[in-house]
Order: structure tokens, then sequence, then C-alpha cells
């Protein structure tokens, strides 16, 4: 389900109707997978009402005919199937050109990466309880290079250890030729767990024309950017709360946005609040179930640390007014609460993964101009009230089998 | 493509493909035309300028869905095939590229969908010659789009007919290698296909004629690229893949692997210049091809596998699965493995993964080393030391996950280890769902905790565990009775797989114990579910039925249950009494559950209940407990039969057996035919009463007869019943027949017909001697209808049978009436009502 249409796809499978033979022997799976996810990149963006009529679905049909004559995809991503149907074809070369690059290039050589990192994390401040949290970053890539097939070749590099930590469960883009036997090698399950090597890590490629996806990573660094507490206490309609927060003294202190947000779920709206935070400001959302905390671009250069007492009050009626965008949360009733993290820093990885210029080279060489980015944001990143229950796992002692 | 620039024709057909695809038939009947007529208005929009090129590929569209339906002839497939040849010759290459592709896949569905090959040899032969023609400009410029989909066509025609474009492989083998621009890889999955297929069907024919006969093939010597030769006559037998199932123990004689080996690896070579899905779908050729000739090393594909090992594209992932899956040692090794079982799990868990992707990774991990056919779900053996840690639920999974990582640990935990260490492990990990349940959340958690827990139990049945699960139980249901329905349902499936295990009788036994000690205030809101416990727990002859019985008694005078009469409470009440009487002998708690039934029939506020309490009571005092088990066993076991069974007890237990259901027949059996106009009869119909009236009164008798308020018209119909011609001979006797007349708001409700018997010999025709009846209709708005009918009746061997006759019209004819008067005043009568109508009608005027 994506913008409130149904997507579905089905394969065929060959053989009588009693054996359900395992997915692995279905190939159409993951091709029907593949054309799905192409379908959806098409579209991209729908607007709300969409209806059948609408020329965006004309124009898949044409994709669909294309991508697909006979049902069984050729090629599913939207770029290049748009591109063979818009452009003239360009005369045929003197060398093989990729069935992924229909159309070459010409203009100003340009090769754009970009890296975004992003951390998952749900403190507890409970004994026994260990904190958890996954950094991952997705590395992208445009290159607009002429030539039939140029090559590219790129490091990902990490600062020296101890601030460095070694990238784990690399998954690459198709188009990376030669994968190193690092980037194999390091994953978390390995058994070389302990002697993941720390890079560089070099990915050799021969790009399409598109942004494409060029790998994946996880890492070990075992730093939080923002330690958080969250004490919410209170009987009936009425709560008294506290959060404390403070950045980690390696964190880039200079954010594109910060925010703390409270939702109060399985309660009436807010009827009153009173707040004083530290820095910020206090805002509810329109629905009047989520308290929001703006921290804004910098903690305290001193202390790093912030904080916000706030006494909140709830109407008696507990129904969810129509509009409200909150999800009720059946686990989060009484004290059984958490604070949320929204944050993005810009030209900055937790990881400390970043892609060194003088790394890039281009086979046949040509002058290119090359932009990097790179940015960190947080997916999820929860702060449970230390006073009730919170959702957790349970994580396995470490083996010592193998 | 598609654009603002729909014109005004085009959006019209766009609605009329809408209505069409709604409903075939009514479009065509609204639009008064036939299949072909629409067929010719298509054909004729796609010749048309006016529509842009995105809508006529829409309408090639809709003849290639439908030309089941719309092309039902030869004749209307040759022409059509012929249309669309000429407006693919017509359209220019240039501006109209996607379009000409569009039109050659088009044919090429028509074609195979209509088995032409078989019926029209010829126009499949010129058709492929045409696409022959297209393919054959390599590397030409402008048209590269066109020779792509014209390779498509090719492949697809070479699918469904395997062996096909076999005599051509060599020339495509060169193509494929010579084309240079991106269209390249459509040469090449035509090539790698025809390929396929040709080694797939020199291995089936019987006679391994030549050694070189793949060479001689692959070199291009057989036959010149164009044209296609084609058998003068094609049936099933001339493409005999299509019936084989392809085994791999087939003689391999005839394929010598030098050249198929430098082949592969030009393909192979090739791969890089394919998109993923090109490449997963050569790969897979490949590898059917290497399966078949045992002389090839699996090796070729060595690169690839790591190429792809660590891919973030799953259709690639599933290609080195299946490289593995065809291959195993034969291409990795257990470095290799171990390094793709690695991968696997890192794919699985990766949080840039989509979940669904992950899910479908998880369930390949779990039939690693399965056999082809099974279905079971296995931890690879090789899964072992760090790896395990990868099957633990993480906070951050969705749930669908954590439900699936919980089965891989139980059944990681089922081989690995000593059940009784590994044990705390596995109920430790149960907490990412079990908070939740605790919590009273129903739904998802509550569903995947109890799934867990009966997995761990069948994979682990150890007495520990089973203590560690009734710990677990009593906590949550306790604190929340509404999981009671998961835990007897779990309960069940544990008798089911272990008949002796003690668990449900403890478990069952401790609840009980709990719910009887509860006050009836807290029980009260959540009776059902309390109810339930008891009523399972009842039929378990190791708990001791008076407590029980006692708190019932309990409930019923301390709580207001009596008075408020619900009804769904009272049965719950009463089910834990039938079972507590079913099970234990009546001895133990005679008294008690005379009181509890006494209770309830003579308070409780709902007559269904009193009675069924009475019923319990009569039996509880009046059979023996084996009479009273058996009986309430009865209706326990199949509560369809309730009714039988307290019928029996009535009956004094005689063997009564039940109605056999009604047999309804579909075949025509009976028909009403009317019996024609008999003037004699008329005449006789004539009684005493109507003797002439003077003619003076006539007019106003008349109208006073007809505006009474007790005048109620009706139509008398005189019918022969009758058998249909077409009617089972079997039916020769039937009895007690009844019909019915179904009426409509127009006309009164007609009453039933009884016919004693009907048979066979008399009544077989609508003659004289058949059987009549008359049929009375009352109109209440003079409209002509038509009703249904349906009979009942019983057969000679006693079965009871219902049929359906064929409707009765009521025609404009019928509704006039004759005149009730004597037949000599009727036209004096008629003269009157003449003038009085006319006479109202002149004051109706004047008045105006």
């Amino acid at each position: 389900m994506q913008h409130g249409l149904l997507f579905c796809c089905l394969t065929l499978v060959e053989g009588d109707a009693a054996s359900r033979p395992p997915l692995i022997q279905v190939p159409g799976i993951t091709a029907g997978f593949s054309l799905l996810l192409g379908i959806l990149d098409f579209l991209g963006q729908l607007p709300k009402n969409i209806t059948k009529s609408s020329p965006k679905f004309l124009e898949l049909y044409n994709y669909l005919c294309h991508a697909a004559p006979f049902g069984s995809p050729l090629d599913v991503d939207p770029f290049t199937v748009t591109s063979v149907l818009l452009d003239r074809p360009d005369p045929a070369p003197k060398v093989k050109q990729p069935a992924w690059k229909p159309k070459l290039f010409k203009g100003k050589p340009q090769i754009y990466f970009a890296i975004t990192e992003h951390i998952k994390a749900v403190q507890y401040d409970k004994k026994g309880q260990p904190d958890a949290y996954m950094v991952y970053g997705t590395v992208t890539c445009k290159t607009e290079l002429e030539g039939v097939m140029p090559d590219v070749t790129v490091n990902l590099s990490l600062p020296a250890p101890p601030l460095g930590k070694p990238l784990e469960n690399i998954l690459v883009h198709p188009c990376v030729q030669s994968t190193d036997t690092q980037i194999l090698n390091n994953c978390a399950s390995s058994a070389q767990h302990q002697t993941a090597t720390m890079g560089p890590y070099k990915l050799r490629f021969t790009p399409p024309l598109h942004m494409i996806t060029l790998c994946h990573y996880t890492s070990q660094v075992r730093e939080l950017p923002i330690r958080g507490y969250y004490q919410m206490r209170g009987e009936g309609n009425k709560v008294k709360l506290l959060v404390q927060l403070k950045l980690g003294s390696k964190v880039k202190n200079h954010f594109e946005f910060c925010e703390l947000q409270i939702p109060f779920y399985n309660r009436g709206p807010i009827q009153t609040y009173k707040t004083t935070p530290s820095v910020g400001s206090t805002v509810l959302s329109a629905d009047r179930r989520i308290l929001a905390w703006n921290i804004g671009q910098k903690f305290p250069t001193k202390s790093l640390e912030v904080q916000m007492n706030a006494t909140v009050t709830f109407a008696d009626n507990m129904a969810t007014p129509p509009h409200s965008l909150l999800q009720e949360d059946p686990f989060c009733t009484g004290l059984n609460s958490y604070a949320q993290l929204y944050f993005r820093v810009s030209d900055y990885t937790q990881s400390g993964c970043y892609i060194d210029q003088r790394s890039i080279q281009v086979h046949p060489s040509t002058k290119h101009k090359s932009i990097i980015t790179k940015e960190f944001t947080s997916s999820e990143y929860k702060i449970w009230n230390s006073h009730g229950d919170a959702q957790v796992v349970h994580t396995p002692p470490p083996t010592n089998e193998g | 493509m598609a654009g603002s620039g729909i014109t005004v024709s085009g959006e019209q057909w766009l609605r009329e493909m809408d209505t069409f695809r709604a409903n075939p038939t009514a479009y065509l009947v609204g639009k008064r035309m036939d299949e072909e007529g629409f067929v010719l208005d298509i054909l004729q929009a796609l010749y048309s300028d006016e529509l842009s090129h995105t809508i006529k590929v829409q309408l090639l569209g809709l003849l290639q869905e439908r030309c089941g339906v719309l092309l039902s002839t030869d004749t209307s497939v040759e022409q059509t095939v012929g249309s669309l040849t000429g407006i693919f010759q017509q359209a220019d290459v240039d501006t109209a590229a996607f379009f000409k592709g569009q039109v050659l896949v088009a044919i090429t569905t028509i074609l195979i969908a209509r088995d032409q090959l078989v019926e029209q040899p010829q126009l499949v032969g010129e058709f492929l010659n045409t696409l022959l023609d297209v393919v054959s400009k390599i590397n030409s410029g402008p048209d590269q789009v066109l020779r792509g989909v014209a390779c498509e066509c090719l492949r697809e025609m070479e699918m469904s007919y395997p062996g096909l474009l076999m005599r051509k492989v060599g020339h495509l083998y060169v193509m494929s290698q010579t084309e240079n621009t991106f269209v390249g890889q459509n040469y090449m999955m035509l090539f790698v296909t025809v390929l396929k297929n040709a080694m797939q069907s020199i291995l089936q024919e019987t006679e391994v004629t030549e050694k070189t006969q793949l060479s001689e093939l692959l070199a291009g010597r057989v036959e010149p690229f164009k044209p296609i030769c084609l058998p003068e006559k094609v049936d099933s037998s001339t493409f005999p893949l299509l019936q084989m199932e392809r085994e791999s123990s087939a003689d391999t004689k005839g394929l010598e692997s030098k050249e198929l080996k430098s082949v592969i690896s030009v393909v192979v070579e090739h791969l890089p210049l394919l998109t993923s899905a090109g490449k997963a779908f050569v790969l897979r050729q490949l590898i059917s091809c290497v399966d078949m000739s045992p002389d090839l090393s699996a090796s070729t594909f060595k690169s690839q596998f790591l190429n792809h090992v660590a891919t973030t594209d799953i259709g690639l992932l599933h290609t080195v699965l299946q490289l593995k899956s065809q291959f195993g040692a034969d291409l990795l090794s257990d470095v290799d493995e171990d390094l793709l079982l690695r991968r696997l799990l890192t794919f699985a868990n990766h949080p840039c993964v989509p979940v669904l992707q992950r899910l479908l990774c998880w369930h390949w991990v779990l039939h690693y080393t399965t056999d082809k056919q099974t279905s079971f779900e296995v931890i690879p053996a090789r899964l072992q030391g760090p790896l395990v840690t990868q099957l633990f639920p993480q906070i951050f999974d969705h749930m669908t996950e954590m439900v699936t990582k919980l089965r891989a640990i139980s059944l990681y935990y089922a081989t690995n280890t000593p059940p009784d260490s590994s044990l705390q492990l596995l109920i430790d990990s149960l907490v990412c769902v079990q908070k939740s349940v605790q919590q009273g959340v129903g739904g998802q958690p509550a569903q995947a905790l109890f799934q867990a827990l009966f997995q761990y139990y069948r994979q682990h049945h150890s007495p520990a565990l089973a203590a560690e699960i009734q710990r677990l139980l009593l906590d949550v249901v306790l604190f929340h009775p509404k999981f009671v329905a998961h835990t007897i349902d779990l309960l069940d499936s544990v008798e089911e797989l272990t008949p002796d295990s003690p668990m449900p009788v403890e478990i069952l036994g401790a609840l009980t114990t709990h719910t009887v000690k509860s006050s009836p205030k807290d029980v009260i809101a959540d009776l059902e579910h309390y109810m339930m416990i008891l009523e399972k727990a009842a039929s378990m002859t190791q708990i001791d039925p008076k407590p029980t019985v006692l708190y019932l008694l309990t409930l019923l005078q301390t709580t207001p249950l009596c008075e408020e009469g619900s009804w769904h409470r009272g049965h719950a009440l009463l089910s834990v009494c039938a079972a507590v009487m079913r099970n234990h002998p009546s001895t133990q708690y005679f008294k008690e559950m005379g009181d509890v039934l006494y209770a309830m029939l003579t308070l409780y506020d709902d007559l269904d209940v009193r009675d069924q309490a009475r019923l319990y009571y009569t039996l509880l005092t009046n059979l023996s407990f084996d009479k009273l088990s058996s009986l309430l066993a009865v209706s326990a076991d199949n509560r369809a039969h309730t009714a039988t069974s307290l019928t029996k007890l009535v009956t004094g237990g005689s063997t009564f057996p039940p109605a056999a259901p009604v047999v309804q027949i579909t075949q025509p059996l009976l028909k009403l035919t009317r019996v024609p106009d008999d003037p004699s009869a008329e005449s006789k119909s004539e009684g005493p009463e109507d003797l002439n009236i003077h003619e003076k009164d006539l007019l106003s008798t008349y109208l006073e007869r007809i505006q009474a308020s007790t005048y109620q018209p009706a139509i008398h119909i005189k019918y022969y019943l009758h058998f249909d011609t077409d009617a089972d001979p079997d039916y020769s006797r039937l009895y007690a027949l009844v019909l019915h007349v179904q009426t409509n708001n127009k006309y009164a409700q007609v009453k039933d017909t009884y016919v004693s018997c009907i048979s066979r010999e008399d009544s077989m025709k609508p003659e004289k001697d058949c059987k009549t009846i008359t049929l009375s209709f009352q109109p209440l708005e003079p409209v002509p209808t038509q009703f249904t009918i349906s009979c009942d009746f019983s057969t000679e061997d006693g079965k009871t049978c219902a049929a359906h006759l064929p409707v009765l019209q009521l025609s404009f004819r019928d509704l006039f009436l004759p005149l009730a008067v004597p037949g000599a005043q009727k036209l004096q009568l008629f003269q009157q009502l003449w003038e009085h109508i006319h006479l109202q009608q002149q004051q109706t005027a004047e008045d105006r």
C-alpha cells in the first residue's frame, strides 16, 4: 500500500496447483518485487485524489509496455525506460553500450556523492536493560561522465582508531564490479567480527547516468550522539515531567533542526501545559496530543546540556479527534510513555565515514567536478520514561562457541 | 508519452475502453454491435491520425487482453493481424518506434493466445519473417527500440513453442555479439533462450543422430537467418518440450562441450552490460545449460557468485541462491557457503533493506538447506557460533520479523544444545511480544506470543519448558481474561500434539482455582471468558467440579445476573453445567448442581435460558450418570444433532431416523399448460342466480355489484399439470404435491394448490385425461405479469423433493373478465354502459 493505492503483482508458477515449491524455486517473486519497486519509483509522489483517468496512469501503461512487454521485466528502472521512450536514439556506438545506459551523456562531467547516515536508538535509564541503537548509512551517487562505460573508483574512509570503528554489513549496487574481501567479510555476524578491518573500503563501479544507491552500511560506532532522560510522574489527568538531554562531546554542535516530541497516548487532549525549557520553545500539535520542544540549532557550548520541566493536564474525553495524525499505541498507558527526538546535522557522520576527494579516480581519465555531501539524521530516537515500563528485547549473551 | 495532449476523441476512447472492460457483453449490446464490429472500430482508430500514440497503445492493449473474446474465429484473427501488419508498415520508425513495437507485441500476443501456429502456420510464418527482418538489421541506429521489441516478440514465440528458432541459434549468437547498442541485451536474452531450448530438444530427441549437431547449429551452417522454415503441419508433437517434464538425467552425449564452453564464457563476459533483471534471466538460462552438459564446470559462475553475494538487488541475490541450490558443492567451497549464509543474514537484518524484502530473505534462510521439494523450515547446520546472535529479535524489528525470528531461535535450539540450558534464553526472548500482551494489548502481539509458545512446545516438550509456559500463561490470563480463548486454543493444540501431557490439566486447574477464589464482582465483568475457563476445565476429569458448581451458585445468588437475564451469559453458565454433568459422576455435585439449575429455571429472566435449565434439571434428576453423560456428549460432539438427540429422549430412545434433507431438482420436471377455452364449459357456469334481470335495473345492478367493497374480481385459469418431456423417468409417481405461486405486489397471494397424486401414465401430455388444476389470480392492479411456480412433493421411496416449473404468463387479454350477466343480456348491458360512460364524459367536460 502506497499513496492509498494497492500495488500487487501475480507471478506465474508453472506446475500443478497442489505443489507449493519453496520461494527459492520461484524466480518470479523477486522479479515481481523489483517491478513493483520500479512502478513505485516511476509514479513518484502522487496527488492525493488521483483517479483512474489520470494521465500518470497512461504513462505508467507505456512504462509497463516497455519494462515488461510480455510480463517478465527487462528493465525496471524508470529513468532508463523514460529516456528510451522519450528521446531520439543515439546512433549505434563503436563499442558495446550497456542496456542500463541507453543514452550517452554529453556535457560538463560531474560526480556527486552523498552519505546519509541514520540512527535508531532507544534509551531506558534502567539497570540491567542496556540501551539499544544502530547507526547505518547509505551512499548515493550520480555520475555524469562522457563515454560509453567510464569506470569510477572511490574510497570510503574512516578516521583512525579509536575514533573510527569499522563499517559492517556493506551491500553494494549491482554496478559495483569487484567487491573486495573487506567488504564481503565485514559482517556483524562473521567470525572476524572483532577483527573487522578499518578500510578504506574501495568501490570500483561503472555507473549508469541516474542517481543510484551505491552502497548501504552499518557502523560499529559505540556512542550515542545525544543521551537523554525522560522522567514523568503523575496521577489521573495531571502529570509532571522532566527531560534532560546531553550532547556527546564529539558530535558537531550545529543542527539543522533538533526537536523533542512527547506524544501522550490513550489520554484526552492536552488541556493546559506549563513548560520551562532551558533553551528553545515549546508548542502543542494541532490535535493537542503532542508536546513539542524545539531545542534549536545549538546545545549550550559549555555544558552541552539542556533540560525542560513541564506540567501537563488532560481533558477527560478520550476520543481521538478525527483530524488527529497520532496513531494510538496501546502499550503506552499510564506511565508507559516515551519522548522522541528528531534532528539533522549536515556535513557530519556519526561513524566518521567520509569520501576522500583524492581517492576518486575515473577511467578513462577525464577532468571532472566532484561534489560530496554528508548528513546525519535521526530516524527513530526514543527515550522511555524512567518511571514506566518500556518495550524491550532480550539480548543474548555473546556466544563462545564456533 | 502521454501528457496533456489527449484529444477529445482520445478521451472518448478511454471512456469506451473503461465501459467495455467493465462488462463487454453489456457494452456490445448497448452499442448494438458484435465483436467483429468493435474490432473494426478499434482498427479504424489505430489507422486514424487523430489519436495520440498513447491512446493507440491502450487500444492495442485492449485487443491483446480480450483477443479470446474479440477474435473468436481464424478469419477474424487473420484479418486483424493483416490490418495490424498494415499499420506496422505504414508507421514511421523515426517518430513512432515505440508504437510500432507495441503493434508487434499485439500481433505476437494474438497469434500465441489463439494458437495460430497450429491453426494457420502460414500466417505465423509471414509474421515471423517480418520479425526476423526487423531483427536482422544489426547496429542500425534509428530503429533500436523497435529491434529490441522484435527480439522480445521472437523470445515470447520461442518460449511458447520451444525449439521454434532452434535452427537460427548460430545467427543469433553472432548477432548478440555484434550488436553494440543498448538493445544488445534483448539479442542476448533471445539467444540464451533459444540456446537452452535447442540443447533441451537435442537431448530429448530419441535418436541422437550426430555428435556435432549443436556445433553445426551454433556455427549457423544449418540454414540462413531468413526466412523461417515451418513444418507443413504443426501439432502438439512438433514441440515436444511443451509436453515433457525436463529430466536432468537425460542422455547428454549429443552435446559436445567445447563450443558450448566458449559460448557460455562469452555470455558471462557480457553480463555487466545487462540490467539486473536481464542478468538474472540470462544467468538462469545459463544455469540450465550448464546443468544439462556434465562436461561443463559450474566454476564458470564463481565470479558471478562473488560479484553479487553482497548486492542490494534482491533479484540478483535470488540468482546467487539459485546457483547455490543448483550446483551446491560443485560451485561453492565451505568458505563460500559460510560467506553466502553470512551475507543472507546480513541482508535479512539490514536496516536499509525494506521489511518485505527482509522477510523474504528470512524465508530463504529457513529454507537454505532443504531439498527442492520440501517446505519444512530448518536452520542450516552451518549457522553456528556468532551467527546465532543474528537470529534474535531486535528492538527495531517489525512485529512479523520478530515472529519469524522467534521461530528461528526455537528451531535452532531444538537441534543444537541440550534443551535445558537454552530454555531460559528462549523464554527470555519472548519479552519483545510479551510486554504488550501483559499490558492487555491484543491483536498481533498476542497472536505472536501464543504462536511462539506453541512453537517452543512443539520443538522442546520438556517438563521445564511446560512449567515456564504455565507460569507465563497464568501471568497473562489472570490479569487479562480476554486471552482465555487464545489459551484454550493453545491447550487444545498441545493436547492434540501430546495427548498425555499433564500441562493442560495443570494450567486449567490453576486457572479454575484462581477463578473460584475471585470475588464475583471481579468475575462478572468478564463472565463469558471466565465461563470458558470453567467449561474447558470441567471437561478434564482430573479437576474436581464441586468448587466450580458452588461458585456458579454463588454467582447466581450474589450478583444481579438473574435479574439482568442476558441470553448469552445464561447460556455461558449453562454450558459449564452441561460440561460438568457430561464428564463427572453426578454423585459428586448432585445437590449443588440441582440448586444451580433450580435457581436458573425459577429466577433467570430469560425464557430460553429457563427452558434449557429446566431440561438439564429434569435430566439431572431423572437420568443415571451414564445416560446423562452419553446424551450430553452427543450434543456436545455435534451440536447440529442436538435436536435429534433430544427427540430421542422424548421417544424413549427409539431409533427414529432424522429426516433426510429436501432434494432440489434442477432439471425440468413438471409443466403447466393452459386448457384451451371450452365454450360449453362457459355456458354451464351460468348458475341459477344469474337469472334475467329486468332491463331497467340492468345497469344499476351491474354498477352496484362492481362497486361493492366485497367485489373481488378474479381470473380463473385452468391448467393441465403434466410431466415435462425431458423429465427424469425416475420420478414416475409424485405424491402430496404442493404448488406454490409466487406473486408480486400487483396481485393478491395465490392459495397453494394441493394434488394428492400425479402419475406419469396419466399426465404425460396436456390432453384430456391429464390432471387439471385451476389457479385463481386476483389482480390488485390490472397489469399483465408473470409468476414463478415451484412445487414440493414426496416420491415413491419417501424422499421429499422440490422443483421449479416454467414461469406462467398472464397476458393483457386475460385481464378481460366476462360480463357477469346471462348471455342474452350482454349486448343490452354493453349498450347501456356505453351510453352511461358517454354521458359521464359529457358531464365532466361541461363541469370544466
